[in-house]
């Protein structure tokens, strides 16, 4: 039974359900545990929550987690809040589109019953109607700003450089092409410029 | 390091050529440990969980859509002996739950995402093999591992992430039809019950917006995740 419930949960009407409201701005944890913690659990590198070795023994890795720390994480911090403000926006609009869509159709037949059957004298089936129109503004309305807002394509890009970061952590660590010259720091900091420069022309 | 294997050693050789700034071996060793736990493992548990949770939506759904269906069945039959409306009203409303749900379900687009995570995660698989088992590592091979997993490793995910970005745009102009036309076929049901004219319009109007067209085209080839 148990096991069933744990199911149910996870369905995603549960666990995938748009929230109202997701901030834009990613705001960083006041205590640097709480920090440390979002890093790891991002799959960054925290030496707080890496057990199996001191990394402070190994100076050139601590001092390139330090110089990810300053210059491209906060980059990633910010396109990653984004990318998810804008999902939960496109799926908001999306459940309120489907959900008005039904709506009306229900209202619809509900209408068609009561004026068929004279409910209340016909009563009822005037606010159906007036309910029906109701909803479909507000359908309409949640159309027209999520065309405006194109949260569908915000979203698909600013996941893509918030994961365009990701992989240039890994690639900087590895010490990778171009990360693998004397002036690396230089070279990351100008691919995060690159990338913000992207990201501007995403709105 | 004679009896390296070659893909490994061509590496070495490229990277003493050009006299790149290397870790340690020691630090190249608890690299790329990091990276297999950090960002493989950590990874391939990702993907994992959404896999399971993808197909458990795809099996919850296929039975609500069974369900709906059969007892749109049953009051069908039902309907043609008895001249209810209210069997009329349930005959009309069940088409419209049909197709709510098919509508979730071209949203979600759970069987391909499930299929491009499978791939990137049998990707991530073969990238591992990189990797020697434990009891067969030399240490010194390390500073050649560890950037050619890295390098191959990324490049999945910049796979996984391109295809990802062509799903999460909806950029297959029939499916995006298929999502509409099941919006258009929610507010059609109403017809079947004289559905007043605001409000089939106002059904049209609340079909998602076009998303036919790539704007991940534009971007360059620049590594992902």
């Amino acid at each position: 039974m148990s096991e069933w419930l744990v199911n149910v949960r996870n369905l995603f009407f549960f666990k995938r359900m748009p929230k109202p409201h997701v901030a834009s701005k990613w705001k960083r944890p006041s205590a640097d545990a709480d920090y440390e913690m979002e890093k790891d659990w991002e799959g960054f590198v925290s030496p707080l929550y890496w057990q199996d070795d001191d990394l402070s023994k190994y100076p050139t890795i601590k001092q390139d987690l330090d110089d990810l720390d300053e210059h491209l994480l906060p980059a990633f911090w910010e396109f990653n809040q984004k990318a998810k403000h804008f999902q939960n926006r496109f799926y908001l609009y999306q459940w309120i589109f489907m959900g008005g869509a039904l709506l009306t159709t229900l209202l619809g037949a509900l209408t068609t019953y009561a004026y068929t059957r004279e409910v209340d004298g016909g009563m009822f089936a005037n606010v159906a109607g007036i309910m029906t129109a109701v909803v479909s503004g507000i359908t309409a309305y949640f159309n027209y700003v999520s065309d405006q807002g194109s949260p569908q394509k915000r979203w698909a890009k600013t996941r893509r450089l918030t994961e365009e970061l990701r992989t240039n952590y890994y690639r900087y660590l590895a010490h990778l092409q171009p990360y693998n010259e004397a002036d690396r720091v230089q070279q990351m900091r100008r691919m995060v410029i690159s990338v913000r420069r992207k990201e501007i022309d995403n709105g | 390091m004679d009896n390296m294997d070659p893909h490994i050693r061509r590496a070495v050789e490229q990277q003493q050529k050009a006299g790149q700034q290397q870790h340690a071996t020691e630090a190249n060793e608890v690299l790329l440990r990091l990276y297999l736990a950090k960002r493989i493992d950590g990874q391939l548990s990702f993907y994992g969980a959404r896999a399971t949770e993808f197909n458990a939506n795809i099996g919850f759904m296929v039975s609500v859509g069974a369900g709906i269906m059969a007892i749109s069945a049953i009051i069908s039959a039902v309907g043609t002996t008895a001249n209810s409306a209210e069997l009329a009203l349930i005959t009309a409303i069940l088409p419209a739950l049909a197709a709510f749900a098919a509508s979730l379900r071209q949203l979600y687009q759970w069987e391909k995402q499930s299929s491009l995570y499978r791939d990137a995660s049998l990707g991530l698989q073969e990238t591992r093999l990189l990797v020697p088992d434990w009891d067969q590592f030399d240490p010194r091979t390390a500073p050649a591992i560890v950037p050619s997993l890295v390098r191959a490793t990324e490049e999945v995910f910049m796979a996984e992430i391109n295809q990802w970005g062509q799903i999460a745009l909806g950029l297959d102009e029939s499916e995006q039809d298929t999502l509409n036309q099941a919006l258009i076929d929610l507010a059609a049901t109403d017809s079947s019950i004289d559905m007043p004219p605001g409000a089939a319009a106002s059904a049209s109007a609340s079909a998602p917006p076009q998303e036919t067209s790539s704007e991940l085209d534009n971007f360059d080839d620049g590594g992902m995740g």
